[in-house]
Order: C-alpha cells, then structure tokens, then sequence
C-alpha cells in the first residue's frame, strides 16, 4: 500500500495521489485536466437551476409515480431508468458519480448491458429533477409504464436459464447413471446399483419434467383444449411417454427406461429456446404513443405558469408551450412566433408558419420559440392518441407453415404408433405396448422443434448484426412471404432533414446573393428559411418596404434595387421544374429560380433495383407529388407512386394490397404508424434506436437500409433452411420409428439416436445460415 | 464396490450444491449484467462505501 505523505496532493475529483504536474483551478487540486474539467462541469451542474422539461413533468403526477418506482418508504424511492446514451465505461464512472453531485440522489447503480441505471433517491426530490439533471449532462432517460413492463419481461428470461440449468443438471447426471448400462460395466451385474441408478435417475427426472419441460406441457394442454395441434402437442406426448414408460419400466424391473433421453430432450429444447431468446435486450417495442404525448402542461393563470393535468383544462384555458415542445391541445395562437411540425401527422416535413391567432393542432412540434395557445376546445387524451395511432391491436405472428406441419406430424406419428401396436397385438400383446410407446417417444420432433427457433436465432442475430432489430422470430417467417414493399418517401427514401438546394438560371453573383439573402431572412416562411441556409455566409443588408404576400412570396427593396421571390405564377414565370421552385427576379427581371428537392438516400437506385427482383415496390407518400418525376427517373418499376396522402388513407391503401399479397410497409415517425402496423409487417426506419416506433415489428437502423434487400433474401432463404432441416431431422425420425415399429428400440439407440439428431440438426442450420449470409455479405 | 453408493451420493449432493449456488447467484442478480462490473474496475477514484442491494 502506498503511503500518502502530507507533502503529496491529493486531486479533489478522483481522490488520487497527484504527480508532479498538479492542476490548480478554483482554489482546488487536480491531477490532471481531465479531472479538473470535470470537477468544473460537476460544479457547474451542481449549481444551476434545473428547468424541468414538460415530458419529466408528468414523472411527478402520483399516478404514473406509484407505478414507475420499483420501492418506495417515507424517505426514499428507488427506480430502475433506461438511459440508451450509456456507451462506455466513463459513462458508468459518471453515473455512478451522480450522489456526488445532486443532492438527495443517495446510490447509483449502472446496468451496462441493458443500459439501466437503479437509482436511489430521497423523497423530497422529485423524480423530474432527477431525469432532468440526467437529460442535462447527456443521458436523456426514458422512463414510462411501457418501458417497465418491457422490464418485467426480461425477468422471464432468467426463469429461462434457471430452468435450463435444471435440465442440464439433471441430463448430466441422469447420463452418468446410465452409461455403466450401455458400455455394459461391470457394477451393472449387481442388482443394488442397477436399482440405485435407476431410483435416482427417477428421481432426477422428476424435477426435469415439473420444472423444466413444464412450459411445453402447459402449451401442449392450452391447445388441445382450444382443439388445435400446436408443435407443442407432439412434443408433449413425447415427453410424457418417455416418462410413463421409463418409470413402468424402471418399477416393473423390466429395464432402466429412457430417462436419459427424455432429460436429454427437455436440455436441448430449453438450450433452443434460451438461444432464441437471447438476441436483443435493448430494442423496446413496448413503448407507447402515449409515452410521448405531454399529460402536464403549463397553464397560464394571472400571467404565472402553473403545472396541470391536461384533462383538467377547460376550453378558453391558456396554455404556454416551448421550442421543440409538443403541442398537446387543439387552440389558436395567442403569443410567440409560430413554427409548427406537423411532420408527426401529416409527414410533411417543412414547418407551418402559423400567424396570430391562427389554429394550431395537438401533436406538432413548436420549432420556433415560446408560444401561448388559447384553446379552442376542451381536449381529450383519447383524441389526442387517436390522431396518431388508429388502432393498437397486437399483431401476432405465427408461422402457419410450422403450424400445418406439426398437425399432420402428429396424426400421423399417432397414426404409426396405433397400426404398429395393433399389429404387434396379434403377435405378442406383451410388446404392442412397449411398440405403441416407443414410436412415440422415438417420433418425438425434437429435431423439428429445434431447427426453426435455430434457423430464425440465428438470422435474428445476423440481422441485429446489421442494425435490423425484429419483434420475434416468427416475424423471419412473415418477412419471407412478403410480395409487395410499400415505402414511404420523406425520411424513408430521403435523408431526413436533407435538402438538396440548387440555383437554375446561371451563376448567382455575390451581389445577388446578398440581395436574395436579406429578402429572405426577413421572412419567416420555411422555404425563405432554407434559401437563407443555402447562402449562408453573407451580409444581411438593409430592406425597405418589406412585403409579405401569403401562398405567393416575398418583395422587397434592397439596395434600390426591387427583389421579388415567390411562385412562378406571381413572378409570372414558366413553370419548368416539377421539384418545388422558387423563383426570384431583380428589378421585374426574372434571373432564375432556386430548385429545393429532397436528397434521397446514397444508393438508392441499385437497393430499389435489388428488392425489385424479389417483390414489387411502391411509394405512398404523403408530401407534394414535386417529386413525382424525379422519382420515375429513378425507378420506373413502382407498381404505385401516390403522393399527398392521409395517414389514414395510407393505411386503406395496404389494406387494399393485402388482398391479393402479403405487404410489407417501410416507414419512419409516427405519421406513418397506422400504415405499419395495417402491413403484414411494418418496419420502422429510425436514425437511432432510442426513437419511438410505433405498431411496428422491426426496426431498421437507417444506416443499414442499404442492406434490406438482402436480408430480405436471407429471410426468403430461411423457409429453404427449415424446410431442408426438416427433412434431415425426418430422416432420424424414420429411422427411429424403424426400430420402434419392429420392437427393437433399446434405451442405447434412444439415447445415441435423440442427441444426435437434434445436434446435427442444430449444425446443419446454423452452417447453412452463416454460409449464406456470408454469401450475401451481411456477416 | 459399496463404496461407489458412497461416491456417488456425495458427487450429486456436491452437484446439488452447485446447483444451489447458481441459482443463488442467479437470483441476486449476478448474471443480470456481465459487462459493468468489469469495467467498474477501471473507475480510478476510491472504491465507494457498500451499496445497498
């Protein structure tokens, strides 16, 4: 241990001893920069006013509260928060710091994998000031009933692997006992070992079958009392004629059964599912619309802001609403310079200008400063919700193939298993029991039950590989029917947020420029917005007789020279671009126009052609049709290019598609949540994971949306592997109903026969994945 | 030979045991999250007071 001499100093951030080069900065000592650096942040953190944004807010109202925290006593509350920001270990040191800075958080406790932190917090301190401060220093929480229930999900999981290391414990075991039978050692002469085996491996296969093979059981019973044959059904007869016979067998003194095989069995079904499970923990699909509709607002009573309930409003109520807030109520604008997004509804990705006292919507997003809103109408939640998503129903995913298969599988193994007793009957009715159990136990489709959660693992963990993150392994199975990709143009096809400005009509002066530019930075209409981003860099003039016409566009005097920009009928130009143009004249001349389109995406061209090979593609769009041509060019093979649509009328649109094939709908934001969840399969293309993704079954990173067609491929490629892994497993299955039908099935062929097809089957998928990913360049 | 009964009753009651001690970690949590605590070793300043669970 190092001696801290009294001449050492000490840094007042990280507490280490300080080498020579010690950093002085407010009276303190730090070690080096770096924690000096931080000290100052902390400091600075610890000592500013925390304005708490309107979504924490409503972390406070005692209804979500009670539900949010896992533990709560009259002194402190306990709550377990996603922060996606988390990235590294810095972020952990820091988090964990958190006591040491905001007063009343008493422990930090960092989850890295499942990026969750579980924070302890004093009861006087709101939990908004808390996922505030967190917001703060760059880890924005999510915290919502959603989120948590998501949570509670994962504890599944470890029942999972607790069962899983039940089964292999007993497996393990149970296999020891009976190896001194097969290889015929000589403790097996001596009828105690052979009884002590035997009652011990019952007694290991008890635990195996209550516990561990329970779920398959229950699942098994669930369908056959709705009347249907899960895959489940077989599997369950399997286990339970494995059981009742090992223990008649083992009672009777008649043999040592095939309990080996039957834990065998439950191991390699539980290690199937676990691996299944295991994909992906930090995509939630489980957040709500209501998650991001504000329940606070502030309202304006005697000119002070006041946080209530927002159904507690009343019509006439005033509202106050900041930048990038969201609109929470229907209502006309009463202060503050309206720039409203209504990309959520509508898809239209240019702010509205709004005037004063013009009408505002619920659900767009203030761009442009403090605004206060007078409503028109005493708001709902459930209409608020109701403009985003129409419907919430859970679309369930089955694999109908898997289904059908699994029904004749089993009429037809009972069907074996009843000739082959009855016949057996005849000929010597002490076997045509044993026959009758051994074809089912031997018919058991482990194998067949193994290969579609393997193949579909295995694809899932290649795509999440591949930033492309899917509800369910089921959901491979869909992706693989699809016929028809309907895309959504505006953040889908483009790049959000991307504009491609281009000036037609010659080379544009530095004068013009500047003449252009002060017009336009008077206005506050988007597109003179975005002309003023393009010339950026210029020197504002000064403009007289500024005039604003509204849907026309904008004069003004600059310089004594006379600037009109605007639409080509008020310039009284000719209309030659189909892109959305902007026209602008000096002087009544016209000198050309500016030409805003939307940068699509880099590649495009060749994704677009790539997907074309294996299913029709269309564009439902709810922007202007400016694009129209453009996107022609670009692919002539849409099978339909609709433009100016309704959420709602996109949806109606697949559902039209839907009749004849199996859609798929890609789209991004919440305007076109109700078309995702309407297609057989929505995907929702997000620029980070820790967006909101309404309806949808997957979500693809949009870095990676130049991989889709071929993981389409690979989907389509997957029903091929189960199909051939199928067949393969069938192969042990006949076999083995082989030596059950002639009565020759001893426990040693049992317990080489079942491990040994579900691991090749195991081999072959996950060899046949792997290779043709590779093939397809996605690993 | 009887002294197989022997051996063999104590390895599956220190099998059990093993068992026992997975679940238990299992259940504290311990497999919850692989990857924090390793990088909670690099955390330079003092090792804080005990948290509680």
């Amino acid at each position: 241990m190092k001696q801290i001499k009294s001449t050492e100093t000490i840094c007042a951030y990280c507490e280490s001893v300080c080498d020579s080069d010690v950093v002085h900065l407010n009276n303190q000592y730090y070690c080096c920069y770096g924690c000096a650096t931080l000290s100052d942040v902390v400091a600075r953190m610890k000592n500013a006013p925390v304005d708490i944004a309107l979504k924490y807010k409503q972390l406070d109202l005692p209804e979500s509260f009670n539900e949010l925290v896992d533990y709560q006593n009259d002194k402190q509350y306990k709550i377990a928060i996603s922060l996606p920001a988390i990235h590294c270990s810095s972020c952990i040191e820091l988090l964990e710091d958190l006591p040491s800075f905001m007063n009343g958080v008493l422990s930090c406790n960092v989850n890295f994998e499942q990026r969750r932190c579980t924070v302890s917090i004093r009861k006087n301190v709101p939990l908004s000031a808390v996922a505030q401060l967190l917001d703060d220093i760059g880890y924005p929480p999510q915290i919502s009933v959603s989120q948590k229930r998501n949570d509670a999900e994962k504890a599944i999981n470890r029942t999972n692997l607790l069962k899983l290391a039940v089964a292999g414990f007993c497996f393990g075991n149970i296999m020891l006992f009976s190896l001194p039978h097969y290889f015929g050692l000589g403790v097996t002469n001596q009828l105690f070992f052979t009884r002590l085996f035997s009652v011990l491996s019952m007694v290991l296969s008890l635990p195996v079958v209550a516990y561990a093979g329970r779920d398959y059981l229950t699942s098994a019973y669930k369908a056959l009392s709705a009347g249907k044959l899960h895959i489940n059904v077989p599997i369950a007869i399997g286990i339970l004629s494995l059981f009742g016979w090992s223990f008649y067998e083992i009672l009777s003194g008649a043999g040592i059964g095939y309990l080996d095989s039957l834990a065998g069995l439950i191991f390699f079904l539980l290690i199937g599912k676990w691996f299944q499970h295991k994909v992906y923990d930090h995509v939630s699909y489980h957040r709500n619309v209501q998650d991001f509709i504000p329940l606070v607002v502030r309202k304006l009573v005697h000119q002070q802001e006041e946080w209530v309930r927002i159904d507690s409003l009343e019509k006439g109520d005033i509202v106050r609403v900041k930048n990038e807030e969201i609109i929470p109520v229907n209502g006309i604008l009463l202060k503050g310079i309206g720039r409203v997004d209504y990309a959520f509804i509508t898809g239209e990705s240019v702010p509205e200008p709004v005037q004063h006292l013009g009408a505002v919507y619920a659900g767009g997003c203030q761009k442009s400063g403090e605004l206060d809103i007078q409503l028109s109408e005493k708001p709902s939640i459930e209409k608020l919700w109701s403009t985003w998503s129409t419907n919430s129903e859970v679309k369930e995913f089955r694999n109908s193939w898997l289904d059908a298969i699994s029904h004749y599988f089993t009429l037809g193994v009972l069907a074996i298993a009843l000739v082959a007793g009855a016949v057996w009957g005849f000929i010597d009715m002490s076997k045509a029991i044993f026959v009758f159990s051994a074809v089912l136990i031997v018919a058991c489709p482990c194998a067949l039950a193994l290969s579609a959660p393997f193949t579909y693992g295995n694809i899932l963990r290649v795509f999440s590989k591949n930033n492309f993150f899917l509800k369910n392994a089921n959901a491979i199975f869909t992706l693989g029917e699809i016929q028809h990709i309907v895309l959504d143009k505006t953040g889908t096809m483009t790049e959000k947020e991307a504009l491609l400005v281009s000036f037609e009509g010659g080379e544009l002066t530095a004068m013009d420029k500047q003449l252009i530019a002060a017009v336009t930075n008077q206005s506050t209409h988007p597109l003179s917005s975005i002309i003023t981003h393009y010339l950026k860099g210029v020197d504002f003039l000064p403009t007289r007789h500024f005039k604003e016409e509204q849907g026309k566009g904008v004069e003004a005097t600059v310089g004594g020279k006379f600037i009109k920009i605007g639409s080509s009928s008020w310039l009284n130009a000719a209309n030659t671009s189909k892109a959305t143009s902007v026209y602008v004249s000096i002087d009544e001349e016209l000198i050309g126009h500016f030409r805003i389109q939307a940068k699509y995406r880099t590649g495009l061209e060749t994704i677009l052609n790539r997907l074309s090979t294996m299913v029709s593609l269309s564009v439902l769009s709810g922007d202007t049709d400016g694009e129209k041509s453009a996107l022609h060019h670009l692919f002539p093979g849409f099978k339909m290019l609709k433009f100016k649509l309704k959420p709602a009328q996109k949806a109606q649109l697949i559902s039209e598609l839907q009749t004849q094939e199996k859609v798929m709908m890609i789209g991004d934001g919440l305007n076109d949540s109700a078309a995702i969840q309407r297609g057989d399969m929505g995907v929702a293309l997000t620029e980070n994971l820790n967006g909101f993704y309404p309806g949808s079954d997957a979500v693809l990173l949009s870095d990676s949306f130049e991989q889709l067609p071929e993981m389409v491929a690979l989907a389509k490629y997957a029903k091929k592997i189960v199909r051939w892994s199928f067949l393969f497993s069938l192969m042990y299955n006949v076999t083995g109903v082989g030596f059950a039908v002639l009565g020759l099935l001893t426990p040693v062929i049992a317990a080489i026969l079942m491990p040994l097809s579900s691991i090749s089957v195991v081999i072959l998928v996950t060899v046949l994945v792997r290779l043709k990913s590779q093939k397809l360049n996605l690993i | 030979m009887k002294i197989l009964a022997m051996l063999i009753s104590l390895s599956l009651i220190l099998a059990i045991g093993f068992l026992y001690a997975f679940f238990r970690a299992m259940k504290s949590g311990q497999f919850d999250d692989l990857e924090s605590p390793a990088m909670r070793v690099l955390d330079l300043k003092k090792p804080k007071t005990k948290k509680s669970k």
